[in-house]
């Protein structure tokens, strides 16, 4: 198995009608790496993940997991085979606790489980105990064992993200697609948010982290590739993407008269 | 005082077989989110299997015993309601929100237009003579039944699935849940749920018409539910008491309201809707909240 990378995407690319949102993207994850994906709005970061996910089928290329082809599974699927996500516009089970946010995270693991659990016995009751004891050890690691009975919406925003990175560990992914997680928080949260993720990635869980703070990715990540319209304009470390001119005109914008003519 | 009692024993037992098939369909509307608008369907569907196996199926098999034989239209009752549900889910359950209502309500009435069809359970003038099984406290006995294996349910990894499902489909899927499956299991285990009352139901009354599949009636237990709580097991029978015990308040009353049940139905549920829209199974949370703002 040496040498195959935990995630590796060739020649990806999803159209929408007439529209590439995303052309000819590839992407090398190793093993328990942590790599950055950059880009200004609307360049096409999220429809990446959505395609990883399973969320999008893509029009053409292929994403393979530890060497499997994963780009026609569904969704579900998907997660099951180890990769996991959070939102960008933040997705919980609203009716229910911080903790059943992560106990339903964990429901695939009780597959054969259902009349042991109902009638409460044997092997139904020994998995929902582990299920629960690993629950409470998540809400720990990301800081919320507290809040773990309030609604989950009850919660801050910088919580509820943390939430959602708790809920995708639920299910002991090998790959974490984390999709602005520092998004909306404080310079505290977004220190502490930090250390959470390089300590997953110590873990051996492979990491994709969309982000638009530029501290915050070229902190962590010793990869990043950068999308503009949907294409690749750069790759490489966070010293020499910072450093490409590509770069610097997508996020700074061009020449002011091609910038007006532009709107 | 005797009297009085003997007066009662038909609504509490009515009261029991419609808080079962409350407690069905919050499965269904507050745990899966499904707005269905055909759940009488299933319950007459229940209730007409279950009479056709006392009336047909246990005569043939030599089943004379009376407990024997409601077992047997339970159990019979249930899956085929169950059985129906799922087949109706199957299509209907690519869909959502309104569409997903039109179309429960449309198989509801296909239901209804079966049963007028069918001659050997009656055709429109109903299916009659059904043997009368049960009792008053063994239809208690599954209302408390269903009310634990309800509640159990929702701690299991299904249940689970069912409440994700419903709250986000798309995280849902996103931590391995199969939403599509999942939401086909919570309408074919409620609809199963519905047959046991409608099973109930035929053997109390010994009678069942083609009407109990019609769309006011299902539209009667979603305001059971509604009334009582969406996300409540014990507001749904909450619900189903007051859907009980008004129209027999009412006997008393006016003929003016007497004949305008559903409209003073309606007045409540837009009351309440205003004033506290997670049912009256929240009204002391309500308080509670209001008494909170009140100090802050």
């Amino acid at each position: 198995m040496s040498g195959v990378n935990l995630l590796e995407i060739r020649d990806l690319t999803m159209k929408f009608g007439g529209l590439a949102a995303l052309s000819q993207f590839r992407i090398a994850i190793p093993e328990g790496g942590l790599v950055g994906l950059i880009g200004p709005n609307g360049a096409g970061k999220t429809t990446v993940f959505n395609m990883i996910t399973g969320v999008y089928k893509p029009t053409a290329g292929e994403i393979r997991l530890r060497g499997e082809v994963i780009s026609d599974a569904a969704a579900h699927l998907i997660s099951q085979r180890g990769i996991a996500r959070t939102f960008q516009n933040i997705r919980l089970f609203s009716g229910l606790s911080v903790f059943d946010n992560l106990i339903a995270a964990g429901t695939y693991r009780r597959r054969g489980t259902f009349l042991s659990t109902l009638f409460r016995f044997g092997k139904g009751l020994k998995i929902e105990r582990e299920l629960y004891a690993e629950a409470k050890e998540l809400l720990q690691f990301v800081g919320l064992l507290e809040l773990k009975d309030s609604p989950a919406t009850s919660l801050s925003y910088g919580a509820q993200r943390k939430l959602e990175i708790a809920r995708a560990l639920m299910t002991r992914p090998k790959l974490l697609l984390l999709d602005e997680p520092a998004a909306g928080m404080n310079p505290t949260e977004k220190d502490s948010l930090r250390e959470l993720v390089a300590e997953i990635a110590n873990r051996g869980i492979g990491v994709l982290l969309i982000e638009h703070d530029m501290k915050f990715v070229m902190n962590l990540c010793r990869e990043i590739t950068v999308l503009d319209h949907g294409e690749i304009i750069a790759v490489g470390t966070p010293q020499v993407v910072q450093a490409d001119s590509k770069v610097i005109e997508a996020y700074l914008g061009v020449a002011p008269d091609e910038e007006m003519k532009g709107e | 005082m005797e009297q009085l009692l003997q007066f009662l024993i038909l609504p509490v037992t009515l009261f029991g077989i419609e808080a079962i098939r409350a407690m069905s369909l919050q499965l269904v509307l507050g745990g899966a989110g499904l707005l269905s608008l055909g759940h009488a369907a299933y319950f007459a569907v229940g209730g007409y299997f279950s009479g056709i196996f006392a009336v047909f199926i246990a005569p043939a098999l030599g089943i004379t015993d009376p407990n024997l034989m409601l077992l047997g239209g339970l159990i019979f009752g249930a899956l085929s309601a169950g059985f129906t549900g799922f087949l109706v889910a199957i299509p209907c359950l690519r869909l959502q929100g309104d569409y997903l209502a039109m179309a429960t309500l449309g198989f509801g009435e296909i239901v209804a237009t079966v049963f007028k069809n069918v001659e050997a359970v009656g055709g429109t003038r109903g299916f009659k003579d059904i043997p009368k099984l049960g009792s008053i406290g063994m239809i208690w006995l599954f209302v408390g039944l269903v009310f634990i294996f309800l509640k159990l349910f929702y701690r299991t990894g299904v249940g689970f699935s069912i409440l994700a499902t419903r709250d986000d489909e798309i995280a849902a899927r996103s931590v391995g849940i199969p939403s599509f499956r999942t939401k086909v299991i919570a309408f074919s285990v409620g609809c199963g749920l519905a047959g046991i009352a409608g099973s109930f139901f035929v053997h109390t009354l010994q009678f069942i018409s083609p009407e109990e599949a019609s769309f006011i009636r299902s539209v009667e237990v979603v305001l059971a539910v509604v009334i009582g709580g969406m996300y409540s097991l014990p507001g749904s029978i909450l619900g189903a008491f007051i859907l009980t015990a008004i129209p027999e308040a009412m006997r008393f009353a006016p003929d003016a309201i007497k004949d305008n049940r559903m409209m003073f139905f309606a007045l409540i549920v837009i009351i309440l809707m205003i004033v506290n829209p997670k049912g009256l199974a929240n009204l002391k949370n309500f308080r509670r909240g209001k008494a909170a703002i009140a100090k802050g």
